[in-house]
């Protein structure tokens, strides 16, 4: 009798913690699945536009910067033709680096950042505030190499990364031009006047950096800078045997973030914003999010750093045989096997003359 | 000289003749710099724009996009059919993207007594002309599904198939109307994020052999490609043009982590290669295939042979279930392209894992350009893969796309080509009222103009019912808006933007303006001078 009554107990137990189980499901699932949906990327493709705009040996930190960036969009899924990189100077082959073919973000030299296949896009005297502009309006001169373009679409979330010297409202380009914050928020209104963008993670790394994202307009563009107007970004360190100043601060600490990043990773892009607190960059870290639509702590960092590439199984055939498999065998006289031919030794020496 | 003196100029009497000589160059000087010099500067300086019909543009997206279609209904019971196109009519009545015409074929003699559906449809199109684009429901009491679409512009349908199906069939699969609800959405979270068909494509079909010398995989893959991928592509080059390339690449290994799974096959396992996976491995292998060397779009066909360590190989989801079907493992990646993995024969992995030579054998065509075929029906978005119940479609028998899904590809894309073209033209008006420094020259503008009358005839084109016309003129006025758009001379003013007009010129004009325009002062003086003695 008693057992019968601890049987029914436990029953009766169970079918509670199960219903009561499904009921949290019910009640969890419906409101953050729909808030989920309102989160989610539309995006389709993933491009990055990562730009160095300065030259010379001194600046061996912005290349740095730039690679560093590089190294983790490539890692994280972007394929090299969906990058565009331009850099204003070789630093790897420089005659000064002692480490030719190598650029590392740390004194200990604990990641080459150079890696073992760099496409640069735009190299040298090509990285104009000119070819800049046209890169991100499309309007490229003719002739322009493909893999020179950025073709992104309605469906593309795109991350530019610049980093050079810069000051108020403007990035210098090559110690001879400047890109002023007018012209790339006109370049940005472009892109997103003809549909070539779906979000835009748009990166600075550059004293008084924010000044570069004052004059968007754009919708759909999230933008962080190292550092406030009035302020400069500071490199992290020296490497007395490369004997410049290895990486900016700012993307130092960006990348120490994105090594941790794995492709199907759970970090946000609300965190990456974080990266970099006053008391480690000394500059203050510039965020302008009042132009982007959702919130930055749902948004995987993998929307803009890792790529997107829709793949469907299709096993599908179309019935339809034209020919005999014979019809397609290829060079059917070379597949015959050679004529056995036999090797005949001719003898040295004639020794049955003297027998 | 009393008059005189009251004047706030005072001129002496020899002052008084050199007036003349000085009013007379103050004014030359005033002409020079004012009448010549400034609109000189003005008119050098201002960015060249040619005159756009930039009102008219911006009135484009006004008129909505309609497109008119003829639907035949043929009844073996006048009555019934009478019925069906007074509901279909009224279902159709309002709608904003279509103007649906429904005509009804009556039974005649002749049509009562065909014996197989082909034979009635033969009979009724002798009498009923079918322009690109139309379609036509039969009757064919016989049948057993509801309806039957043919590979021609016709569907068979049963005689108590209730008008709210056809409209459904309509709408899903011939007119395809949720697909044309997402090409004009405006919304850009939910419209479509696809692009336009471009009008050239580069179609790269790669076959992938990583260790040659191991596997031993022989095929003529230029002539499948003749036989079979050219003669279809021919066929659909209504919007697009494309040009054919196949290769060979060895050594250009896959990068994915593949699981090894037991079987009973007599290699005693195959590789499992995880769905999630897919991504990357397209990634590892697409610099390889060297679809940058042109400036068109590529569509990328690789048929990759494992290597026998890791053959048989298949695609496995994430409940790791197999997704091999028909003895096929393949996927798609649109706009990207295709991926076959053509697993070598048992017995050529059987040798090479018993380190015998390796055995020469061949890839089998037919088996891969079938999936191949279904594939490109899939990447150029030609094929309507929605199900639905009630609804068989016949098989694709012959190398061509079943008409009436060609023919929803055409009218999609002269849409996507006019709303597309629209924005473009729209865009750019709006960046030249934004955007000082962009310069129109006379080829952008006639681009310009060339697209808009482009765009209305296409319009024009599709509410006459001229599908052919409205898809060649869309895609016309879809190139030349591009070209309009991202024509380098655009950019040509853009190291002189509008305070460059202002920084450079008037450090120059303005030593030479003070004078000219205290002058002004002086001018007055001796007006209002001779005003009072002419008073007086």
């Amino acid at each position: 009798m008693f057992n019968i009554m601890l049987v029914k107990f436990v029953v009766i137990y169970a079918l509670i913690l199960a219903s009561c189980r499904v009921e949290a499901d019910d009640t969890s699932v419906l409101p953050e699945g729909f808030v989920d949906a309102a989160q989610r990327s539309t995006h389709t493709n993933n491009w990055a536009v990562l730009v160095d705009a300065s030259r010379f040996w001194f600046n061996y930190r912005h290349v740095a910067n730039v690679l560093s960036i590089y190294r983790s969009v490539k890692r994280l899924g972007i394929p090299d033709s969906q990058i565009i990189l331009m850099i204003a100077d070789d630093m790897a082959c420089n005659a000064r680096n002692p480490r030719p073919g190598q650029v590392y973000n740390n004194a200990n030299q604990h990641i080459n950042v150079y890696g073992d296949d760099v496409e640069v896009d735009y190299r040298g005297y090509e990285v104009t505030v000119e070819n800049f502009v046209r890169l991100l309006t499309g309007r490229t001169q003719n002739g322009t190499a493909r893999s020179k373009k950025l073709l992104s679409d309605a469906g593309s979330n795109v991350l530019i990364y610049l980093t050079g010297h810069g000051g108020d409202g403007f990035l210098k380009f090559q110690d001879s031009e400047e890109i002023t914050s007018q012209e790339l928020a006109d370049g940005i209104q472009q892109m997103w006047e003809k549909k070539r963008y779906n979000e835009l993670f748009f990166m600075v790394d550059t004293c008084q950096a924010a000044s570069l994202y004052e004059k968007f307009t754009s919708p759909n563009v999230l933008a962080v800078a190292s550092s406030l107007v009035g302020e400069d970004s500071l490199s992290h360190h020296v490497d007395p045997s490369i004997g410049v100043y290895m990486i900016d601060r700012y993307t130092y600490y960006a990348l120490e973030f994105l090594e941790k990043v794995q492709p199907f990773s759970k970090r946000t892009i609300g965190e990456f914003l974080q990266v970099c607190p006053k008391r480690v960059c000394i500059s203050t870290v510039g965020v302008r999010k009042d132009l982007y639509r959702r919130d930055p702590h749902k948004v995987p960092i993998t929307d803009f750093f890792g790529a997107i590439r829709p793949t469907r199984v299709s096993t599908d055939r179309i019935n339809v045989t034209l020919a005999n498999e014979d019809d397609f065998i290829f060079d059917k006289d070379k597949m015959v096997t050679k004529k056995p031919f036999k090797i005949v030794m001719e003898s040295q020496f004639p020794s049955e003359l003297f027998k | 000289m009393e008059t005189s003196s009251s004047s706030p100029v005072k001129p002496r009497r020899k002052d008084k003749d050199e007036d003349k000589f000085r009013i007379g160059a103050t004014l030359a000087f005033i002409v020079v710099i004012i009448g010549i010099g400034v609109p000189m500067w003005w008119r050098t300086t201002t960015v060249y724009r040619v005159n756009l019909p930039s009102t008219e543009i911006l009135s484009l997206s006004e008129t909505p996009i309609k497109t008119a279609v003829q639907v035949a209904i043929y009844t073996q019971d006048t009555s019934r059919g009478q019925l069906l196109i007074a509901e279909l009519q009224s279902a159709f009545s309002d709608n904003e993207i279509w103007s649906v015409e429904f005509k009804q074929l009556s039974p005649t003699p002749k049509t009562q007594e065909a014996h197989t559906p082909a034979a009635l449809e033969k009979l009724l199109l002798e009498n009923h002309v079918q322009s690109v684009g139309d379609f036509m429901f039969i009757e064919w009491p016989k049948l057993q599904e509801e309806l039957l679409l043919t590979t021609e512009r016709s569907a068979l349908m049963r005689s108590d198939t209730p008008s709210n199906k056809i409209a459904q069939l309509l709408h899903a699969k011939i007119l395809q109307t949720y697909r044309i609800n997402q090409i004009l959405s405006t919304d850009d979270r939910m419209g479509a994020k696809s692009e336009a068909p471009q009008p050239a494509y580069d179609v790269i079909v790669s076959v992938l052999n990583p260790k040659p010398r191991l596997t031993h995989a022989k095929w003529n893959i230029a002539m499948a490609v003749k036989t079979y991928i050219e003669p279809w592509l021919a066929k659909v080059s209504g919007v697009s043009n494309y040009t054919v390339r196949s290769q060979w690449k060895y050594r250009v290994a896959i990068e994915a982590d593949l699981k090894q799974v037991r079987d009973q096959s007599k290699l005693g396992r195959h590789y499992a290669l995880q769905e999630t996976a897919l991504p990357h491995l397209l990634t590892s292998i697409a610099q390889n295939l060297s679809a940058s060397t042109t400036d068109k779009p590529a569509i990328n066909l690789v048929v990759y042979i494992p290597p026998c360590h890791i053959a048989p190989l298949h695609i496995y989801n994430s409940k790791d279930q197999r997704l091999t079907r028909n003895d096929v493992d393949a996927f798609i990646s649109p706009p990207w392209g295709g991926f076959i993995i053509a697993n070598p024969p048992e017995h050529v992995c059987l040798s090479a894992m018993s380190d015998q030579e390796a055995v020469p054998y061949h890839v089998s065509t037919t088996d891969n350009m079938q999936v191949m075929l279904d594939q490109l029906h899939k990447l150029l978005d030609i094929s309507s893969e929605l199900q639905m119940e009630g609804v068989k479609v016949v098989d694709i028998e012959q190398l061509e796309p079943r008409r009436w899904e060609y023919e929803a590809y055409l009218r999609r894309s002269a849409i996507r080509h006019i709303s597309t073209a629209s924005s473009t033209l729209q865009s750019l008006i709006k960046l030249l009222d934004q955007i000082s420094y962009i310069v129109i020259d006379d080829e952008v503008g006639a681009a310009i103009t060339n697209s808009y009358a482009d765009i209305l005839a296409a319009k024009a084109a599709l509410l006459e019912h001229r599908l052919a016309d409205a898809s060649v003129l869309a895609k016309r006025a879809f190139v030349a808006s591009e070209r309009g758009f991202f024509d380098a001379s655009l950019l040509a003013q853009l190291y002189f933007p509008d305070e460059q007009k202002y920084a450079i010129y008037i450090p120059l004009f303005l030593p030479i303006m003070v004078p000219v325009l205290s002058s002004f002062n002086m001018l007055r003086g001796v007006l209002q001078a001779r005003r009072k003695e002419k008073q007086s």
